[in-house]
């Protein structure tokens, strides 16, 4: 699977989760980050292999799983997704500065560009979601909603004890995310 | 004992395991989490942690623990090694004493780096051995491995990562650590570390046979051979992974020789693998330098075995490697073809930019003013966060060439070219690290040119590690900050200002002031970084939707992430979830629509967001 999104959101947050859970339940994980200028409102991601693999790298075309936390992220990463994979992606958009100087133009296509590729396609409020529980804990949110996603390799019990370690209040902004999987399914 | 870690996590755990007891080094991408891995896990009564101020420094402090008996790791980036070939270059024929291992991160793309140049040129030219691993499992292995090397061969060993490395996550085997067990004492030895021309001479001839003792007789651990076939693909480090999935993917058959050691090759098993294959097609990410040895060991041997690789254009030589490159260079070698790869969609880039609340960005705006009454003007650049201005939508800086170069540059245009302004600009941890020796320089030359000292008391760019500014070290612990105002009034005929790039009206007067003096002058930008800062503006800045008439200057003249453009309402809105409150978009509106309010009044006005 991969996960993308703009430097802030925590996508290194959720692969370390990941990484810890799949630790719990015995499976190899393989992972690789890519963050350049992550604090400097650049695009980060981590590609994640379950399983036995040579290298942590995804090949485009081979994903099942791209988890976007930024819908601009999502589209960049759309090749890496093989046929009939499924995609979880944020709407809130984090619009770059260049967009705002009209030296390009935020695509206003986005959706449908990504069903054009996704086998299936969800896209949530998990931001507007951590805003309403007073969680700055999006990232977690995105987490549980990914988790919520048919043959999702890691176990929902195993990232919440993941979680838990690292505080009481992610475990419930998890559990939101996996609520809103289910409310858009 | 299974443990999920970074391959930096590796390789610090590989360090802590062999009791290493001094790391040092200069921040910068992909190795920087190596230092604040050791210093997690380990007390500063066991391990001696320094972010040194360059590259040079920190491998000289390496080196006299090494010296003295210590294990020792100096990391820093692929161009760090350039500042650190002076005492490379020494202390590969005066040998070391305890291990000493350089981890050298190289950027072949490049990501975060002025360029891609390949490290491995300096193994040869130190002749020193390089090593390279493929997993972070194996990483840990090899440093461990390498400290012990370094130790019984008496040599400086590099170990070469890049980000798909040091940036991989895998389950790493924990293991019982393990010292040298030597007496922390420095010992002289009779002119060992004498590099004078009397004793050079013997050192060269000393290191050359050690080097070939080891080409000859050993192999690593890490190095073999796999599978069966008439081609021998020899795959370098990390790109063995490409070369394996590569063939299990696309259905070829070959042998495979993995090779860690770049620097001084097996020769044994290159030796082997030119006996027994028809051909060989090397795979090695950026330059052919194993696929030169490998040709040199050839015609040595006078063997007829064809070696394809990246001179034969079978492998690229720009940038990453990955499955599906190996694949087309194995599909050429077998005369068949391989599925085209999906391909990127077309979505617009998102460059990263200066941080909202970032100073650096409220000094760009009062340089850029006053340089506007300065036709010509050139804006020198250097490296560091404020290099983000050089890149477009800011596009401010007109040079941005190596670490510490501005200053020397500046003064060299000037020099020559006396009708233009010359500015410089560079950050704190810049001049700590190699500007302020060019700032003497112009200041004993009479340079005609103004430096803008961007010290933001941190080492920004590469995640805030500290400097001699910041007034802890790398264990986080307090130290004496060294005033950068201080350090450098004493310089007799230079005028040094120091002013906050927040108070941008101050700001202007000084910064006019002094870009119109004759001579060398020095302005000292000084604000914490925002990423550190805990500046809290008692007021927000909010934009008044109805006075804002839509012109966009505050984003034409900041460019902060934080300014939202609503095409549609024809308005900028600000984004409550970055804003810093910095207050420099309001001195950049034109028609005074933004607006400083304290929250009970932005709560009773509509008007506002």
């Amino acid at each position: 699977m991969i996960i993308a999104g703009v430097g802030g959101h925590g996508v290194i947050f959720m692969s370390k989760t990941i990484a810890e859970a799949a630790g719990m339940e015995g499976k190899e994980v393989q992972m690789v980050s890519h963050k350049g200028h992550s604090k400097r409102e650049g695009p980060v991601d981590v590609h994640i292999r379950v399983g036995k693999s040579y290298s942590p790298l995804i090949n485009p075309g081979e994903a099942e799983l791209v988890v976007g936390l930024e819908p601009l992220e999502a589209l960049r990463h759309a090749h890496f997704a093989k046929d009939g994979a499924t995609f979880v992606v944020e709407k809130t958009r984090v619009i770059p500065v260049s967009c705002s100087l009209g030296e390009s133009e935020y695509p206003r296509d986005i959706e449908d560009r990504i069903r054009d590729v996704a086998g299936k396609a969800c896209f949530i409020g998990a931001f507007d979601e951590s805003k309403k529980i007073g969680s700055r804990n999006f990232n977690v949110i995105m987490l549980g909603a990914a988790s919520a996603v048919d043959g999702f390799p890691i176990s929902r019990d195993n990232l919440r004890k993941a979680l838990s370690k690292k505080g009481a209040e992610l475990a419930e902004a998890f559990d939101r995310g996996i609520d809103l999987m289910v409310k858009s399914k | 004992m299974q443990k999920i870690l970074t391959g930096n996590g590796a390789i610090a755990q590989g360090a802590i395991e062999s009791k290493i007891r001094v790391v040092t080094g200069y921040p910068g991408a992909p190795i920087s989490e190596i230092m604040e891995e050791v210093s997690k896990k380990t007390a500063k009564e066991e391990v001696f942690l320094e972010w040194s101020t360059n590259e040079r420094v920190a491998l000289e402090v390496a080196m006299g623990a090494s010296f003295a008996g210590a294990r020792s790791m100096c990391i820093m980036k692929h161009i760090g090694l350039n500042v650190a070939s002076d005492p490379l270059n020494v202390v590969n024929l005066t040998g070391v004493v305890g291990g000493l291992v350089l981890v050298v991160g190289a950027d072949p793309v490049p990501d975060s780096s002025q360029n891609s140049m390949d490290p491995r040129y300096y193994a040869q030219l130190a002749n020193i051995p390089y090593f390279e691993a493929s997993n972070p499992d194996e990483a840990k292995k090899m440093a461990r491995y390498m400290f012990k090397f370094s130790e019984e061969h008496q040599l400086p060993a590099i170990f070469g990562v890049t980000s798909k490395i040091t940036q991989a996550m895998g389950s790493v085997n924990i293991e019982e650590a393990d010292g040298n067990g030597k007496k922390l004492y420095f010992d002289r030895q009779d002119h060992r570390f004498i590099c004078m021309p009397f004793t050079m001479k013997q050192k060269t001839k000393e290191l050359n046979k050690k080097i070939r003792a080891i080409a000859k007789n050993s192999a690593t651990p890490f190095d073999r051979f796999e599978g069966e076939g008439d081609l021998t693909i020899v795959a370098v480090g990390f790109a063995y992974n490409y070369v394996m999935e590569a063939m299990e993917k696309y259905g070829f058959k070959a042998k495979v020789l993995k090779i860690s050691r770049i620097h001084p090759l097996p020769e044994k098993m290159i030796e082997k693998a030119l006996k027994e294959s028809k051909q060989i097609l090397v795979v090695e990410e950026r330059d052919p330098i194993v696929e030169k040895e490998i040709i040199v060991l050839a015609s040595k041997l006078r063997s007829g075995t064809g070696i394809l690789g990246t001179l034969t254009e079978h492998i690229p030589r720009e940038g990453e490697l990955n499955t599906y490159e190996v694949g087309k260079g194995l599909a050429k070698v077998f005369g068949k073809e391989i599925p085209e790869q999906k391909r990127p969609l077309d979505v617009i880039p998102r460059s990263g930019t200066l941080c909202a609340g970032c100073p650096h960005r409220s000094s760009y705006y009062v340089i850029s003013k006053i340089l506007k009454q300065h036709p010509g003007a050139v804006l020198v650049g250097d490296r560091g966060c404020y290099n983000r201005a050089a890149a477009p939508p800011m596009s401010l800086l007109d040079t941005c060439m190596s670490m510490g170069s501005g200053v020397g540059i500046a003064e060299g245009i000037a020099a020559v070219s006396p009708n233009q302004k010359v500015v410089a600009v560079m950050g704190d941890s810049t001049l700590f690290h190699s500007g302020l020796s060019s700032i003497l320089n112009s200041a004993a030359n009479f340079a005609n040119i103004t430096v803008f000292i961007f010290d933001n008391s941190y080492t920004g760019m590469t995640g805030q590690q500290p400097n001699p500014g910041t007034g802890y070290n790398a264990r986080g612990d307090p130290v004496v900050r060294i005033d950068i105002y201080d350090l450098l009034k004493s310089r007799g005929h230079a005028r040094v200002y120091q002013v906050d790039p927040y108070d941008t009206r101050m700001a202007e007067i000084i910064a006019d002031k002094a870009i119109n003096d004759k001579g060398l002058s020095i302005v000292i930008m000084r604000r914490e970084c925002a990423l550190k800062s805990d500046f809290k503006n008692p007021f927000e800045t909010v934009v008044n939707q109805g006075k804002c008439i839509g012109c966009k200057q505050c984003l034409k003249l900041t460019s902060c992430p934080a300014l939202v453009y609503d095409k549609n309402a024809n308005k900028v809105s600000i984004d409550r979830t970055k804003c810093f409150s910095c207050g420099l978009c309001k001195e950049a509106c034109p028609v005074r629509a933004i607006e400083e309010r304290g929250k009970e009044m932005l709560n009773g006005d509509k008007d506002a967001i």
